[in-house]
């Protein structure tokens, strides 16, 4: 019996080099892992402990790549730090949580443990001492802890998104946690305030906003908390973004009688300009190695997706199907750009490969999806779906809301894992 | 020493008679008396007087109606300026036979009024993407003014800006109300 067990474990979970592999990120479709989150050992608030427990539940669940069972078939359900594999690998858990909680009126420890039911050992330990409103941290830090042992890189759960949240007339740049959990305004401008970026590894965005009249690009630093103009070289400075390094700048500014994407450094000083012609030339993205760009044109007659190489100056179209292809954004390891696509009268989101131009389509409600941002791991991409933010999952295909505010939310874009 | 005190007691004698002077010139001017002739003067003549008067009236009203006229027909012509948008297809940011007609006249108008500055708002309808429409309205913007500028305007008279989707004129989601919204709108900014 144990060597089946264990030949199935082979056969599911391929060994990369001497550790075993527990999640492929790169091939999708695969099977769930079955885990167990066993109740949390707990000295104080009980409710609280409930809490760490669920956090990490909905932590699992947002990857899609578990089988959380159901406490209801535990053999072991008294609550302890001690494990007896046995009792867990009779009910088919192949990973084990375990969680010790101590909340004294000021402090809360946080003690958890993965393990490897099946080969008996623990893969992940830490204990974690903080505020009592830290808990979420603290579980979304054990998680991917976690998913760096299972997949050998961490996931999401230490990421925020950025959007732009429309009531009335006025639209401002706000931010929630990558779960939709705590959204809160960045910006009380009282006008139209549009496309935030967030810096490749700093607490710091890229917005438009029309504060003075005309759009012009602002900095918002997280740290300082304020909000400065950095570029307003023309009656248009639109779509900003930051290179992979963080020390150049994107944007499309109209000068003269021509509308084009330039170069700045980090302080809005134009370098030089990339491209330009009498039509549109908006939304750039990088490429992860900062050697290209993408951005959208009509000069072939209609909005469609082009990728423009920063050393050699060629220009190369990359989206063929569809009238109007916009919004690009290239993927963390390079790999795909997303976009969004009118197709029969709604926009989807689509992913075009780089290697070999195939273009697939993610998503197919009778409504429109717009403005796709890769989750900095490339599992996840945030869109926008009738003024709401949903996410999708890459690996299965399936997407979901994350908040549930009134008025519409806009032009996510997802953050950097934060520290 | 001596000459110098002689020379200020002179100075002093010379300038005090020119203070009493001024004082003594002012004391008639104070007496109101000289005034009273005038009105008596009013009530004989009444005939004469009030048609003298409707003249002088009529001459100095003649000039005020006028320069009302002209700020009122320069409000209404300023508000037709600003009221008559001119319209795109989706997408496109080429000026149609439609528009032309509108920034002909427009054009013309600003020949005859050369202290009027403008400003061009280029607008989208909402389908499309925002940021697409935000480059999309500027290059709307930029149209009628490059089609103005070839009809002679100065370009240093005209400014545009790009709102995109952002202000349409008819929030519906239909093509009547799309149609209306793609638009550029004209704004005198100074005159």
């Amino acid at each position: 019996m144990k060597k089946i067990i264990f030949f199935v474990i082979l056969m599911i979970w391929p060994r990369v080099g001497h550790s075993l592999v527990y999640i492929d990120i790169n091939t999708p479709g695969q099977q769930k892992i079955p885990i167990a989150i066993s109740p949390f050992v707990i000295k104080g608030d009980k409710q609280i402990a409930l809490e760490a427990q669920s956090i990490l539940e909905q932590d699992l669940k947002y990857t899609g790549f578990f089988n959380i069972l159901s406490p209801e078939i535990f053999l072991e359900n008294t609550p302890t730090l001690e494990i007896d594999f046995k009792k867990w690998q009779l009910i088919g858990a192949y990973l084990v949580v375990k969680g010790k909680l101590e909340i004294a009126p000021q402090v809360i420890n946080l003690e958890m443990r993965l393990y490897d039911a099946s080969q008996g050992i623990m893969l992940v330990g830490k204990r974690y001492q903080g505020k009592k409103n830290a808990l979420r941290f603290m579980v979304h830090k054990f998680a991917d802890a976690m998913m760096e042992a299972l997949s050998g890189e961490p996931s999401i759960f230490q990421t925020k998104i950025a959007f732009v949240y429309k009531y009335n007339n006025i639209k401002e740049i706000f931010v929630t946690d990558f779960d939709g959990y705590n959204p809160h305004p960045l910006t009380k401008f009282k006008t139209i305030c549009l496309s935030p970026k967030w810096h490749p590894n700093e607490k710091k965005l890229l917005f438009t906003s029309y504060k003075k009249g005309k759009p012009e690009i602002y900095l918002l630093d997280l740290a300082k908390g304020e909000a400065k103009r950095l570029i307003c070289h023309s009656n248009l400075n639109i779509t900003p973004a930051w290179s992979p390094d963080g020390n150049r700048i994107a944007v499309t500014l109209a000068r003269g009688k021509k509308q084009g994407i330039y170069l700045t450094d980090k302080h809005g000083k134009i370098i030089k300009c990339l491209v330009q012609s009498e039509g549109v030339n908006v939304s750039p993205t990088w490429s992860p190695d900062g050697k290209k760009i993408a951005f959208v044109s009509d000069r072939g007659g209609t909005p469609q997706i082009y990728t423009l190489n920063l050393v050699s100056n060629k220009i190369r179209r990359i989206s063929f199907s569809g009238s109007y292809n916009t919004s690009p954004a290239w993927s963390p390891k390079g790999d795909f750009i997303a976009y969004a696509g009118l197709k029969d009268g709604h926009f989807q989101i689509f992913v075009v490969s780089m290697d070999s131009g195939e273009i697939k389509q993610l998503t197919f409600d009778e409504t429109n999806h717009e403005s796709p941002s890769w989750s900095p791991d490339g599992h996840f991409l945030a869109y926008s779906q009738n003024e709401k933010i949903y996410i999708l999952r890459l690996t299965d295909g399936s997407s979901f809301p994350i908040l549930s505010l009134p008025g519409g939310q806009l032009q996510p874009s997802w953050s950097p894992r934060l520290k | 020493m001596k000459r110098e005190i002689l020379v200020l007691v002179l100075s002093l004698i010379v300038l005090f008679p020119l203070g009493c002077t001024k004082k003594v010139v002012e004391k008639p001017i104070t007496k109101p008396e000289q005034i009273q002739p005038l009105e008596e003067v009013k009530p004989p003549e009444e005939g004469k007087v009030a048609g003298l008067k409707e003249e002088e009236i009529t001459e100095e009203e003649l000039p005020r109606q006028q320069k009302i006229q002209i700020e009122e027909t320069l409000k209404e012509e300023m508000a037709k300026f600003e009221n008559e948008d001119i319209h795109f297809d989706f997408d496109k940011y080429y000026i149609r036979p439609d528009a032309a007609e509108i920034l002909k006249k427009k054009a013309q108008w600003l020949k005859e009024h050369p202290e009027v500055h403008l400003l061009i708002e280029g607008h989208c309808d909402e389908r499309g993407t925002e940021e697409y429409n935000l480059a999309l309205g500027e290059r709307r913007a930029n149209s009628a003014k490059e089609f103005l500028v070839n009809l002679g305007i100065d370009p240093k008279r005209i400014s545009v800006i790009s709102y995109g989707e952002e202000r349409p004129v008819d929030p519906r989601s239909c093509e009547e109300a799309w149609a209306k919204n793609r638009r550029d709108h004209f704004v005198i900014v100074h005159y």
